[in-house]
């Protein structure tokens, strides 16, 4: 026994407000996933994609002084996927592009720019960083029987699995928005004209929207997978399983139809292919959020099968979270 | 804000329940349970599948009884079952810890979890593990942690909030005597000196006797007795219990040759029938003439293991019965 210690003594501190519950359950599993090397790893490599994506920022910015430089900014991004409305935008300009149309331009190229960030580099880094975060997250309490220290408490449900998700939703932040936010700040800074605040003002507002697709349904799947087994390496195979079965089928499902597109000479846009593919799906209601429209009914489609995982994800996790208790 | 506990102190009974049954699909876990556990210390016993882990789910509002209703500090089970958690301190049987984390930051997790501020949770944190005598220990992480190390955390996280009710699930099991008597101990004083009520649910008997004021024993779903200590520890007819230094053949034929009724109680004792004084002077007289060293010569008690073997043999045969007779009706029916 230490030598200050004074048997029992009563707490009469004043409590914090219960609205916060969640967020302790949320900074203890941020934490606690934060000891992980390879998540430091993965975070540090978050970031180096901006140092890429800076660089057509500035090249496309410098384009409106020196016509050289747009030359120089077309064959850098001929190589990236682009939307349609990028690609016309682009191609309808084989010189430098006037004034007027560098500023009406300027909105969709920054657009696309931050889109595809978001949805290369960041998207692949999410499933692996979700990957590695969220499989232990509620599969090791029920393991561990360490439900019982949070349900044997003033907690709920509710706040259970918000504390949960913050933890996920933490580092897809990390990893997807604030870089899309810094490469966006990085922008500005290489712009040499002030109006471009007035013309990119919305993409920080696109951003969250955006993160928002990709966040709610990822970080609601991923838990799903973890409060169905007690194994964290069953819901972590799960999780990998079903971004490589969907990209899978949905290659083999436009490989032939772009085969007999090549061979007319024409490009294949696949329809209803991508609803096949959990990470198409996500890149659809992204680019939607870009303002980039795409096929009206294919985006409709794909917010509503987004809105329906979630849905039963969240069906779920409240009904497993709670299973250990009812027997 | 929430209440603070200190505020709901309970004044009579801290749990009431009346005819809480559960079922789970067909089988009934609980029947008809009604029972005032007053303050003080509560042991719960029964054998296992009696349904103790499922009544301090149902106290706890983490289950729904099927019927019946039930008070916990005075308020209404379901309607205020987070209330009634921020209240109560649960300490679980199994083990049950968030991985990599070190003692006190288990501790403290709990303390956050009851809304104490982060600075104050630690302060507290350390403050309980001082308390339940967990030493530098408390700096590793739970996963290396000893079964007693564990029954400590466990303890500390069910007492960090400052609970006006505590209800411990095994509190001493996987203890060494040592170990098992502080725990009693801790158990003493928190009822004795800081007025906590606590249920304590246990298969060792022993701990019931020595600290418990009131005992609840369940056997197949049914409240098989509820009862202070002292009431159930009263033999049926009045007795002494003498315990003397050497073999007690010699002493007990002394006794019955004064016509005095002595038996051969457990552990050596000798139990002499009657309890006046007329009674008490006559052993010490033969202990005289002997020259026999008494080493105690007090009340007879029945002991917990009788209590409750006898408490859950008469359960049975009720339930048994009970499980015929449906059958029967069952039978006419069809």
């Amino acid at each position: 026994m230490p030598i200050h210690d004074a048997g029992y003594r009563a707490w009469e501190g004043r409590r914090e407000s219960e609205w916060g519950r969640w967020l302790t359950i949320s900074s203890t599993g941020i934490r606690r996933a934060s000891k992980s090397t390879w998540l430091k790893r993965l975070l540090f490599l978050a970031l180096l994609p901006l140092l890429f994506f800076a660089i057509p920022f500035f090249l496309f910015e410098q384009s409106s002084r020196d016509p050289q430089i747009w030359q120089v900014f077309s064959g850098f991004t001929r190589g990236m996927p682009q939307p349609q409305e990028v690609r016309d935008a682009i191609g309808k300009m084989s010189g430098s592009p006037t004034p007027e149309q560098f500023t009406a331009i300027r909105h969709d190229v920054w657009s696309y720019l931050l889109l595809t960030l978001m949805r290369y580099p960041q998207a692949l880094l999410m499933v692996v960083v979700v990957g590695i975060v969220a499989p232990p997250l509620i599969s090791q309490d029920l393991r561990t029987r360490a439900y019982l220290i949070y349900f044997a408490r003033p907690i709920s449900r509710f706040e259970y699995i918000a504390g949960k998700v913050g933890v996920v939703a933490f580092y897809l932040l990390s990893i997807a928005t604030l870089p899309a936010l810094v490469l966006y700040v990085m922008g500005l800074m290489l712009s040499p004209s002030l109006d471009v605040v007035l013309s990119t003002w919305d993409l920080p507002f696109r951003i969250l929207l955006a993160s928002a697709c990709l966040i709610v349904p990822t970080t609601l799947v991923a838990l799903a997978f973890s409060s169905i087994t007690l194994e964290s390496r069953y819901a972590g195979f799960g999780w990998f399983a079903m971004w490589i079965i969907g990209h899978v089928t949905y290659s083999a499902l436009i490989s032939w139809p772009t085969f007999e597109a090549a061979q007319r000479g024409e490009r294949f846009e696949a329809t209803w292919q991508l609803l096949t593919s959990p990470y198409q799906v996500l890149g659809v209601a992204q680019a939607y959020a870009f303002g980039f429209k795409g096929d009206p009914d294919l985006t409709l489609r794909s917010f509503l099968m987004l809105i329906a995982v979630s849905i039963v994800s969240l069906a779920i996790l409240f009904r497993r979270v709670t299973a250990p208790m009812r027997v | 804000m929430s209440t603070p506990p200190s505020e709901l102190k309970p004044s009579g009974n801290v749990i009431e329940l009346r005819s809480i049954t559960k079922s789970f699909r067909r089988f009934q876990a609980l029947h008809d349970i009604s029972v005032n556990i007053p303050t003080g210390v509560t042991g719960l016993l029964g054998p296992n599948g009696a349904g103790k882990s499922t009544l301090i789910k149902i106290l706890l509002g983490l289950l729904r009884a099927t019927s019946g209703e039930g008070t916990v500090l005075g308020m209404p089970v379901w309607q205020n079952s987070k209330l009634i958690r921020q209240l109560v301190g649960y300490m679980p049987e199994d083990d049950c810890y968030l991985p990599s984390q070190t003692g006190v930051e288990c501790v403290q997790f709990a303390a956050r979890l009851n809304c104490i501020p982060a600075i104050e949770a630690l302060r507290r944190a350390h403050e309980i593990l001082d308390f339940c005598g967990a030493g530098q220990e408390r700096y590793r992480t739970v996963e290396t942690y000893s079964t007693g190390m564990r029954q400590k955390l466990k303890f500390a996280q069910a007492l960090v909030h400052d609970p006006p009710l505590l209800i411990l699930d095994e509190p001493t099991s996987g203890l060494d005597p040592d170990e098992r008597e502080m725990m009693l101990n801790r158990i003493r004083v928190l009822s004795r000196s800081h007025q906590k009520s606590i249920v304590i649910c246990t298969h060792i008997l022993p701990d019931v006797q020595q600290v418990s004021d009131f005992v609840v024993i369940l056997a197949a779903g049914r409240v098989s007795v509820a009862n202070t200590m002292s009431e159930l520890a009263r033999p049926a007819v009045p007795a002494l219990q003498v315990r003397i230094l050497g073999a007690p053949e010699k002493f007990m034929d002394a006794l019955k040759s004064r016509n005095l009724d002595a038996k051969l109680g457990p552990m050596g004792t000798i139990v002499v029938e009657g309890d006046s004084e007329d009674r008490l002077r006559e052993i010490w007289s033969v202990a005289a003439e002997l020259d026999v060293v008494v080493r105690s010569l007090t009340p007879a008690r029945n002991s917990m293991e009788a209590i409750f073997l006898e408490a859950v043999q008469s359960t049975s045969k009720v339930a048994a019965s009970a499980g015929a007779d449906s059958k029967g009706a069952r039978h006419a029916y069809s």
